[in-house]
């Protein structure tokens, strides 16, 4: 590796230090909560780390991609390892420092696969999310709960990997290069890339769409999600819900970005259904959940049918418009699980609708923050979330290629008639909250952090639906070989082919 | 042809009854699968090749459909041995001698160690019975299908453009396709395996025979391109492969102290009820592969 490669990469190396550091000292000294503002310190380090390697670029068609959508993960990485950090509270009994360092780990990993130019580093680094998840997972609840549910993320999460290593080793094969450029020139254009190996194009992309879907809770790989977020703490859902989610997108961008903006038939088929049952699935069977956990589970697969429509709307600007989406969609959701987490008590945390009942008398602060993060996410004006889906509902609009046209109009519909079913629930919380009568008070001994959490992240979704602007700019920079260093080592770059149709 | 090795193959049940009429199917679907695959030069290397693969994929069978952990384990050594000699042939010994010193060494190990704190003998009720076998078995043997069909569809073209494919060192011996087909076999056995059974152990030990189906196939396509970034994923995938069972077999050892037994679906304790069996999630994924697929070819 050389030198430029080394400096490039200092904001990782710095997080997998810090989590080092944590996971060693944790067995000698017990800091408690204090391991917390190490691991927050561990990433303002990397923030900084990251601004001062933005200066050095690592050579062409390397193993690392630096470009637009790698500095807008990363950073965004950095951003959800932040609020995520603060909205740890429990256990504080044991593994405080486990709990840290893997949290740092599976940022850095996040970043890392942002980061990555080539198969074999993409899919080191997508195991390095998966892995510190396991222990998370299995540090979660006290009981037999955290087992189950670590198996039940588990043995499904390996055969996930094994198509996906399997959808790479075709890739492998067809192009004769592990660059990710190459790869993905490969899916967009199967015949005229690889020749003969052409036909094994479509075996890679179910495959590795099939692995990714897993990580993204795509129906059908949906399904370990009700059960998982169920059984586990709300901040390890809420890392469950953010990093594997844009761990995945950043992959798929990558290696089915050139084909969707191509429009290539077998490519745009598959986001297409996907998108559509993953909305209607995940809304449907949100609407009668009472567990709180188990209803944002659905409520997020719900969320990436969307995010995922944004990807079939690539054509017209609409990965820039998934970025977008699924930003303030990892905001929403970590602050309202930091804001359930910091309700719940010690020995037990909140678990089911009923006790949300009456908060806004007993703890309105609370009751505001989170019913501002329900309405985000519903979509209603003028927060976030309203500008998100109007950004994903235009791209798909915009479609203009004539066979696709009614295909899309189609996701619209069904995208808006799916808006309105996921308002039922998510209002259905404001409405507990705010009109019935409270059954006691919740303890909130969840501590400052989990708190801090939730009203930042209501903060930043009222910030960004006034000034939607900045943050959509970067979004639509994101694109694979963007801004920072325009990579021809491919010849597949985005801004090329945009371009060319308009 | 294939659809005929696709069909015999359905009829081995995972642990239940009819095994010697199932053994027989298999061994007549093989013949019938090798009777299509194209020859090779001469036939003392033919022999050979095709001793190797076929120990191979029995011995991966043998990882899936005994009933006894012990001897699932057993398979799975004799697949890991089947596939080195594979590897040997096709000219790439170090890697051969890491995956297989790597997997044998530490995985089977280390999973005869869970076993034998638990049991070994295959008495209790989760090792006697399997999963839905019947969808199991036929997903599995449907994805082994496609890929064997894809595979062979590309290598008939290249063979069209004259002349067969050269892999490795021994060159007038190995075909692409043959390594892949065998390489989509251990895949979908891993797979079936992982979809029907209940033991936990074994559960990972078919994941890791997956696993290894893929390192075949990354091999051989490695050996065609014959580029440094091969030989670096497959060591990569090794060692990835390895950390994963790793972590699954502390998991299953953690698992298995509460209740002193193995079992996945032992433990149900979510509520509400709704909530399924592992395999029926892995078994919802693998159909929604196939319908993903069927959909993109559309």
């Amino acid at each position: 590796m050389t030198s430029e490669t080394l400096e490039h990469l200092t904001p990782e190396f710095v997080l997998i230090a810090v989590a080092m550091l944590i996971y060693t000292a944790g067995l000698f000294c017990d800091l408690r909560r204090r391991w917390k503002w190490i691991g927050a310190g561990g990433l303002g380090a990397a923030a900084v780390a990251l601004v001062w390697s933005q200066q050095t670029a690592p050579p062409e068609g390397g193993a690392i991609a630096a470009d637009a959508l790698a500095c807008y993960i990363r950073w965004l990485a950095l951003g959800m390892g932040g609020l995520l950090v603060m909205s740890i509270c429990r256990p504080a009994a044991k593994g405080m420092s486990w709990h840290v360092g893997s949290l740092l780990l599976a940022v850095a990993a996040l970043m890392l696969t942002a980061g990555a130019g080539n198969l074999i580093l993409l899919f080191a680094s997508l195991e390095l999310i998966s892995i510190p998840i396991y222990v998370l997972l299995w540090l979660g609840r006290e009981g037999s709960d955290s087992e189950e549910v670590a198996a039940k993320y588990f043995f499904p999460g390996i055969l996930a990997s094994a198509m996906l290593l399997y959808g790479f080793a075709f890739l492998y094969g067809m192009t004769g290069s592990t660059n990710l450029g190459a790869a993905a020139g490969a899916l967009a254009d199967p015949v005229g890339v690889s020749g003969n190996f052409g036909a094994f194009a479509g075996l890679a992309r179910v495959l590795v769409f099939a692995g990714l879907g897993f990580k993204i809770a795509a129906v059908p790989f949906h399904f370990y999600a009700p059960d998982v977020f169920q059984g586990t703490t709300h901040g390890n859902a809420a890392l469950l819900s953010t990093v594997p989610k844009a761990a995945g997108f950043v992959v798929i961008v990558r290696l089915l970005g050139p084909a969707m903006v191509n429009a290539e038939p077998g490519a745009w088929r598959i986001i297409l259904l996907t998108a559509v049952l993953t909305m209607t699935i995940g809304n449907v069977l949100a609407l009668w959940q009472n567990n709180l956990r188990r209803l944002l589970a659905y409520a997020s697969i719900a969320q990436t049918g969307y995010v995922l429509m944004g990807l079939a709307a690539a054509p017209c600007g609409g990965i820039g418009a998934m970025w977008f989406y699924l930003d303030v969609y990892a905001i929403a959701t970590i602050g309202t699980f930091a804001a359930l987490e910091y309700l719940g008590r010690v020995e037990r945390s909140l678990d089911n609708i009923d006790e949300l009942a009456g908060l806004a008398r007993t703890r309105p602060a609370i009751a505001a923050v989170i019913a501002v993060l329900m309405f985000s996410l519903t979509g209603i004006p003028p927060l976030a979330g309203f500008w998100a889906k109007l950004f994903v509902f235009r791209s798909t609009m915009d479609v203009g290629t004539p066979g696709l046209r009614p295909w899309f109009v189609a996701l619209a519909v069904i995208a808006a008639i799916n808006a309105v079913v996921a308002a039922v629930y998510y209002l259905r919380l404001v409405r507990v909250m705010y009109f019935r009568v409270p059954l006691g008070t919740p303890k909130a001994e969840g501590g400052r952090g989990p708190r801090l959490a939730a009203v930042v992240s209501a903060a930043l979704v009222i910030l960004i639906g006034i000034l939607p602007g900045p943050l959509m700019n970067e979004s639509n920079k994101a694109i694979p070989g963007g801004a920072i260093e325009h990579s021809e080592a491919a010849g597949y770059s985005l801004g090329d082919l945009q371009s060319r149709d308009q | 042809m294939l659809g005929a090795l696709g069909m015999w193959m359905m009829l081995p049940r995972g642990s239940n009854g009819g095994r010697w009429t199932g053994g027989l199917l298999i061994a007549g679907a093989l013949g019938l699968g090798a009777s299509q695959a194209p020859w090779l030069g001469s036939w003392v290397a033919d022999g050979f090749w095709f001793f190797l693969a076929g120990v191979t994929i029995l011995a991966a069978i043998a990882t899936v459909a005994p009933r006894s952990p012990a001897r699932c384990a057993v398979g799975f050594g004799l697949a890991l041995i089947g596939a080195g000699g594979l590897f040997i042939f096709g000219g790439v010994q170090i890697p051969a001698a890491i995956a297989v010193a790597v997997f044998g060494g530490a995985i089977l190990p280390a999973c005869l160690i869970v076993l034998r704190r638990v049991q070994l003998s295959g008495d209790t009720i989760y090792d006697q019975t399997s999963w839905e076998p019947l969808i199991s078995a036929a997903t599995g043997v449907v994805i082994i299908m496609i890929l064997a069909i894809t595979v062979c569809g590309v290598t008939a073209r290249l063979l069209g453009a004259g002349g067969s494919t050269i892999v490795g060192q021994r060159a007038e011996f190995v075909l692409l396709n043959n390594y892949l087909t065998v390489g989509a076999v251990l895949f979908g056995a891993g797979l079936i395996g992982l979809l029907s059974r209940r033991n936990m152990v074994v559960m990972l030990l078919s994941a890791e025979l997956m696993l290894f189906g893929v390192l075949l196939s990354l091999v051989a396509f490695w050996q065609l391109h014959g580029d440094f970034g091969g030989r670096v994923f497959v060591l990569l995938a090794v060692a990835l492969a390895v950390c994963e069972a790793t972590i699954g077999l502390a998991l299953i050892w953690m698992l298995h102290g509460r209740n002193d037994q193995l079992d996945v679906a032992a433990r149900q304790s979510l509520q509400p009820p709704r909530s399924g069996p592992i395999q029926f999630y892995a078994l919802a994924m693998v159909i929604g592969l196939l319908v993903l697929m069927i959909v993109s070819t559309l």
